[in-house]
């Protein structure tokens, strides 16, 4: 794990990950907190789109990383840390969806109102001074949300996963424990419907472009 | 053709898994199939929109985990923490200055704010080796005026001494003149009271030498004393300057660690979009 001179900065990062990893199964807390600093984005923007909600996305990030704490121990392969991290996050954002119907006595499509939506800290440049732009750019995104949260949710894990998280199918299949072509089907239902459920705005989309 | 791709086929091409023997195959019949190519058509544009729903900028939470407790503390970054926090700050500040004589000030050195009494601070000097020699001689001088004030009052007193012991003499010599006695024993007593006195005399000389000496060597000893503890504070003071130059280094480390951090989770990122083609 020591970097090497021709190392690019992605290896070297990688490496530095790949130590913080070995440091906190080790027990040391600081590397631990390092590791969490380096996946809270991650793992936030999973359950915000997984949950659909800001304040869900919160709770699932900390249960996710408390979980973690208490797990890390027990990881074998510093390798497969992604797919064990993403995992337990599948796992947390399961139990606090159901967790969340349970206690609102609603189903999971009816508290799509209560949810609160994600503070917007960042506005892209080119949109700062386009109130219009952004309104449409907001408009569109919360569209895609609100058809992802359309999507079962077998199938809303595994577009997450590929789509906004990048996995690869292997790694998808190891956090799931699923197959790669388990995967690949739940992928493509994914996408099929939310082709369906997206039409309008795939071709209003098109006609802007045009 | 018989062939037909599948569901994995479509999603390996959307994801570029294909080998290029199956791309070929892939191509020629989307090219031979305009209906399948229209539907792989609409799956390319869904995935080109969904990146429109971006990340969210997050802060990561700050402490994670503290090492003193047995279990983990993962302080969530809640919107309303953030005013809650500064309020519960200002107000705890505020029943501090209560309770402990807040004092509030602003100078040309900036604001400053202590809790009790103003006790003024003395200011920190840091002497060049001129000060340090005038220091010096300014105590040698103080020492020498008050050892020349103390010699001139011995001299004083062994003049008086003196001036007593000849008038003492001189009477003596005079009585012993007066009475008339045997030639012999006169000049006895005579030498007996010369040696007398100049044994006295050497006494006294050697008593007011001794006597400035010790003086002069506790006046030296005190101004190497004060010499020493002015030394010692110099040196704690430049300990202190060490020690909190130190600490601003390490806090400084400890900042572009954080920095780094922050790259390499903007890497990590980076990483996951370039794997995911939808971004």
């Amino acid at each position: 794990l020591q970097p090497m001179v021709n190392d690019t900065l992605l290896d070297i990062a990688m490496s530095h990950a790949d130590r913080l990893i070995l440091k906190a199964r080790a027990g040391d807390d600081e590397a631990f907190n390092k590791l969490v600093s380096l996946w809270y984005k991650r793992i936030y923007n999973y359950g915000f789109k997984y949950a659909g909600s800001h304040d869900l996305a919160m709770e699932i990030a900390q249960k996710t990383f408390i979980a973690v704490h208490h797990k890390i121990a027990q990881l074998r392969d510093v390798a497969s840390f992604k797919p064990w991290l993403y995992r337990i996050v599948i796992n947390c954002s399961h139990d606090e969806i159901r967790q969340q119907k349970r206690t609102s006595g609603l189903s999971l499509d009816d508290s799509q109102s209560d949810r609160s939506p994600a503070p917007h800290l960042e506005i892209e440049d080119d949109l700062r001074y386009q109130p219009d732009a952004r309104l449409q750019q907001q408009e569109l995104a919360d569209t895609i949300m609100a058809a992802l949260q359309n999507l079962s949710e077998e199938q809303r894990v595994v577009v997450i996963m590929k789509e906004y998280e990048g996995l690869k199918f292997r790694e998808i299949a190891e956090a799931l424990d699923i197959s790669e072509n388990t995967a690949k089907s739940r992928l493509y239902y994914g996408l099929k419907h939310l082709r369906s459920k997206l039409a309008n705005v795939i071709y209003e989309n098109q006609i802007g472009r045009s | 053709m018989s062939w037909k791709p599948n569901e994995h086929d479509i999603i390996d091409y959307l994801y570029g898994e294909l080998t290029p023997e199956a791309l070929q195959r892939f191509d020629d019949y989307r090219q031979q199939n305009p209906e399948f190519a229209r539907e792989v058509n609409e799956f390319r544009l869904t995935q080109g929109i969904l990146p429109a729903l971006a990340d969210e900028e997050v802060i990561p939470p700050v402490p994670l985990v503290d090492s003193n407790s047995p279990t983990p503390v993962v302080i969530a970054n809640k919107k309303w923490l953030y005013p809650v926090s500064i309020a519960a700050s200002v107000a705890a500040i505020l029943i501090a200055g209560y309770f402990s004589q807040l004092n509030l000030s602003f100078d040309e050195n900036g604001f400053k704010m202590a809790f009790g009494n103003n006790i003024q601070s003395p200011q920190e000097t840091v002497l060049t080796p001129t000060q340090i020699n005038a220091l010096i001689d300014n105590k040698v001088k103080l020492a020498s005026a008050q050892w020349r004030e103390e010699a001139s009052r011995l001299e004083v007193g062994f003049a008086a001494q003196l001036a007593k012991n000849k008038k003492l003499t001189a009477a003596e010599i005079k009585k012993v003149a007066a009475r008339k006695s045997p030639e012999g024993v006169e000049d006895e007593q005579i030498l007996a009271f010369i040696t007398q006195l100049q044994e006295e005399n050497k006494r006294m000389m050697q008593n007011f030498y001794q006597a400035s000496a010790a003086e002069q060597q506790k006046y030296m000893r005190n101004i190497l004393l004060e010499f020493n503890t002015y030394l010692d504070q110099q040196r704690q003071q430049d300990l202190q300057f060490i020690q909190a130059n130190m600490l601003e280094l390490k806090s400084s480390s400890e900042l572009k660690q954080e920095a780094t951090d922050k790259i390499l989770a903007s890497i990590i990122t980076t990483v996951n979009k370039q794997n995911s083609p939808g971004q």
